[in-house]
């Protein structure tokens, strides 16, 4: 029963600290993005728009098997609004017809180019330029089995100071490198790197207002929805401000480029790219002394197709949390740590915590829970009780980063709004419970040395079609 | 401990449901009253844009907020403006000079004084750009732009002398002033700080077409410092000129690698000869500055063609691709491809031998020929 007690106890302990820690988060970010507003307000978005001075910037989008979405993707980003842009599309070695369809859509012409081989990558087996607009290159590679490879390659023809590495199934919005680069351009001296907030959508290819709306999408999108929108605003935007973020995400990755030179690209070597080089980049800089900024904004910079079934879905969160377990133990040396400051001190302990050591203490939980329950320990309406406890916790912080959201874009239907609010209080006993499975998955891949990378399935549904587009 | 005390549990549960309730109805009651002061403004614009005087008299921060907004319609924008300034214009003076001490009500407040063009918002400003308050400076220097008259143009040059704020943000509102300003420029290439003396240069660039200004920019490509002299030559390439030519083509040889790729640049520009010089820089030691020439090259292949055949034999590697691929972008090596009538010409032979094996399978590709006896002959030299 002692035993019991203490394992109790310490769950109980253990909720406390990532609660705590997590509203703190929310109350920094609401200062952050409340701040971010005020200051997007006051700019001068014109002048930016249109200046020789703005920075150009390199857009790399690595695609394996992506015919469904290819040309929308290129054709957001050749729409990007920026003054002067390149669009790299890196074709992984697909096995589908998204090069044909890129070739037809674009006019693509091969045409030989001698890149700059800064970083190695898998060869590269023509490069295409294209007869519509000057400023898209494509390059057809041979498939490096992961998305590093391909950004590599990438990096190797981008000729601008400003490298945004995006996703080659994701619909960016017109705004995306406007909105990113107007604080880099305030700092560009100490500003590496930046991230920004990524919307999961049933149809990433039509705008918000051409949907039916949240409230008429599945369960499963709707609480990819909302975690999203928590990971983005409360936690990444506070990391933000304290300087210590923990993953610029993959999907919208805005870096310098002599900074990925500096720390030799993104690394193979890992089952996902994106957490792995932000640390790189922070034990660069950190280990030299060098002041630097890695930022996220809260502005929706795109729109990202999220698994649409339980199998891929879980599938997907398995590789992000053995990628977390691969880069806690390769950087385990940083944890701790006071020579990586707060990254090393605050918010890498915090992931360990929260993120790294979640799977293992939520199984523990869980038998201790049944243990008790068995043994009469704890009665099912106190344990009824602690669960809608946890459940209003996660609902409140899940609110506020909706309440950011909405402040800063105002784009919800009203009624999309209210769904949102009702659904948060679920998310524990409807959601959480898939997360925990792909969780532990992950965790058991890890401990196997498993780090094959696999994209998920692509949602069963045909390729919009132009008139949808339009 | 038989079973988790309620007594504890039931009051935490009381709190949380209540922060979880609260948050919630902020979400949806500030949505309705954002919507609502929305529908407002949408009835008052059309109201003003019929030409009546709207009757009720509007909260503050409502007439604030679209004075603020661009997307407000410019009639609207001036009658709130103006309404503003009647009924609180000492009051914004006060904030605009910071005595209430609320950084984005002195914003709102410069932002109002800004939009009415009145005689205090250039002084404020530059007080304001004097705070040291970072945020607050990022707001005020749109605002000098916005103006772009000559005085509150004077108060973002000094911007750029001390540094109050990011130069290439204050540069781009310079550069937007809608009066010319080169009098006020001119001073900066002087200046001992060589950050300062570049974006000077810079933007002079805009009026290198003025004998004088040209004059200042030929005496800046000599700068001891190099991003000076790569400015320099980038803003002459905006004015066909002989002393342009001539100090383009000087810099082709300066010890810096990116003064030596905005010179070739700049000759691609400036549509001027120096065909072998910017030709020897496909052997350079940059990867930039080979790009920057072969870009120039491109843009002149009648001129490049003789020196290009040349540096297939190049005994530079980077020499003989670069060639190759110059070739192939002016569309040389198609012609020739596309003119063999079975044997491929000697000339293609040595283009595809400077090129690569991907040189190589890509023209197999555009003129539909054998990839494989063009990647063959892309591996022996004729």
């Amino acid at each position: 029963m002692t035993v019991l007690r203490d394992f109790v106890l310490a769950c109980v302990a253990y909720l406390l600290t990532v609660y705590g820690v997590s509203f703190a988060l929310s109350a920094i970010a609401f200062f952050e993005n409340r701040s971010r507003i005020r200051e997007s307000a006051a700019e001068g978005w014109e002048t930016i728009e249109r200046s020789r001075f703005t920075i150009p910037v390199s857009v790399i989008a690595p695609m394996h098997n992506e015919e469904v979405l290819c040309v929308a993707v290129v054709e957001a980003l050749l729409a990007l609004e920026y003054p002067e842009l390149e669009v790299i599309i890196a074709n992984d070695g697909s096995t589908d017809s998204t090069l044909e369809r890129l070739r037809e859509a674009f006019d693509l012409q091969p045409f030989e180019r001698f890149e700059r081989r800064v970083l190695p990558t898998k060869a590269v087996h023509a490069v295409y330029r294209s007869r519509v607009d000057e400023r898209l290159t494509v390059i057809d590679k041979v498939a490096g089995g992961n998305k590093a490879d391909s950004l590599n390659a990438g990096i190797n023809f981008a000729r601008f100071r400003y490298v945004c590495c995006v996703d080659g199934d994701t619909i960016y919005e017109p705004r995306a490198l406007l909105s990113s680069m107007r604080l880099v351009l305030r700092d560009p001296a100490h500003v590496v790197g930046l991230t920004s907030q990524i919307v999961v959508a049933t149809h990433p290819e039509l705008p918000y207002r051409h949907t039916p709306g949240l409230a008429a999408s599945t369960l499963l999108h709707n609480f990819q929805h909302l975690e999203y929108l928590r990971s983005f605003l409360s936690a990444r935007l506070a990391w933000s401000r304290l300087n210590s973020i923990v993953c610029t995400s993959g999907a919208f990755m805005l870096y310098r480029r002599d900074v990925l030179e500096a720390v030799g690209g993104y690394s193979p070597d890992f089952s996902c790219e994106d957490i792995e080089l932000t640390f790189r980049v922070h034990e660069h800089f950190l280990r030299r002394g060098v002041p630097y900024r890695i930022l996220a904004m809260p502005e929706p910079v795109a729109r990202t197709e999220g698994p649409d079934r339980i199998r891929t879905l879980t599938s997907q969160r398995a590789r992000w949390q053995r990628v977390m377990l691969e880069t806690a133990w390769h950087y385990r040396h940083m944890a701790f740590n006071p020579r990586y400051g707060r990254f090393g001190m605050i918010s890498f302990p915090f992931m360990i915590l929260s993120e790294v050591l979640a799977p293992f203490i939520e199984l523990i939980a869980l038998a201790t829970l049944a243990a008790a329950a068995i043994v009469g320990a704890v009665h099912w309406a106190d344990y009824g009780l602690a669960v809608v406890l946890m459940s209003l916790a996660i609902a409140s912080v899940t609110v506020l980063a909706v309440r950011l959201e909405d402040a800063g874009t105002r784009s919800y239907r009203f009624v999309d709004l209210v769904w949102l609010t009702v659904l948060s209080p679920l998310e524990l006993v409807v959601y959480r419970p898939i997360l925990f499975w792909a969780h532990l998955r992950g965790a058991f891949g890890f401990f196997r040395g498993d780090t094959h990378w696999e994209r998920f399935d692509r949602n069963l549904r045909e390729a919009p079609s132009r008139l949808e587009l339009l | 401990m038989n079973h988790l005390d309620a007594r504890y549990l039931l009051p935490l549960l009381g709190v949380l449901a209540a922060v979880w309730l609260a948050l919630a109805l902020s979400v949806l009651l500030t949505r309705v009253g954002q919507n609502t002061a929305a529908a407002l403004l949408r009835r008052l614009h059309a109201i003003v844009l019929r030409g009546e005087e709207p009757s009720v008299r509007l909260p503050r921060r409502l007439l604030e907020r679209a004075v603020a907004d661009p997307s407000t319609p410019a009639p609207v924008a001036k009658l709130f403006t103006a309404r503003l300034l009647e009924h609180h214009g000492a009051q914004l003076v006060r904030e605009a000079r910071g005595e209430t001490g609320r950084r984005w009500r002195r914003v709102r407040a410069l932002t109002v004084l800004t939009r009415a063009r009145s005689a205090n918002a250039v002084p404020l400003l530059a007080e304001a750009l004097e705070s040291g308050d970072e945020e607050l400076v990022a707001a005020v220097v749109p605002l000098l732009g916005e103006l772009g008259e000559l005085d509150s143009s004077a108060v973002l040059v000094r911007a750029l002398r001390t540094n109050a704020f990011a130069r290439s943000r204050v540069a781009a509102q310079l550069d937007e002033s809608s009066r010319p300003i080169p009098q006020l420029l001119l001073p900066l290439l002087g200046d001992g700080d060589s950050q300062v003396r570049y974006w000077g240069v810079a933007l002079l660039a805009r009026y290198a077409g003025a004998e004088a200004i040209e004059r200042e920019l030929v005496r800046s490509a000599t700068d001891p410092d190099p991003s000076v002299r790569a400015a320099a030559v980038e803003g002459l390439a905006r004015r066909r000129t002989q002393a342009a030519g001539l100090t383009a083509a000087a810099l082709l040889e300066d010890p810096v690698w990116f003064v030596r790729a905005h010179a070739a640049r700049a000759l691609r520009d400036l549509n001027g000869g120096n065909g072998p010089a910017v030709a020897s820089l496909l052997a350079d030691r940059s990867w930039w500055v080979r790009a920057a020439a072969k870009e120039t090259l491109e843009a002149r292949p009648g001129l490049a063609l003789e020196l290009l055949l040349a540096y297939l034999d190049h005994e530079d590697e980077f020499a003989r691709n670069g060639a190759a691929e110059v070739l192939q972008n002016t569309g040389v090596l198609d012609a020739l491809l596309g003119d063999a009538s079975g044997s491929v010409p000697e000339t293609a032979q040595r283009i595809l031998a400077a090129g690569s094996r991907r040189l190589a399978g890509t023209a197999a590709a555009r003129n539909g020929l054998d990839r494989e006896h063009l990647e063959q002959l892309a591996a022996t030299r004729p």
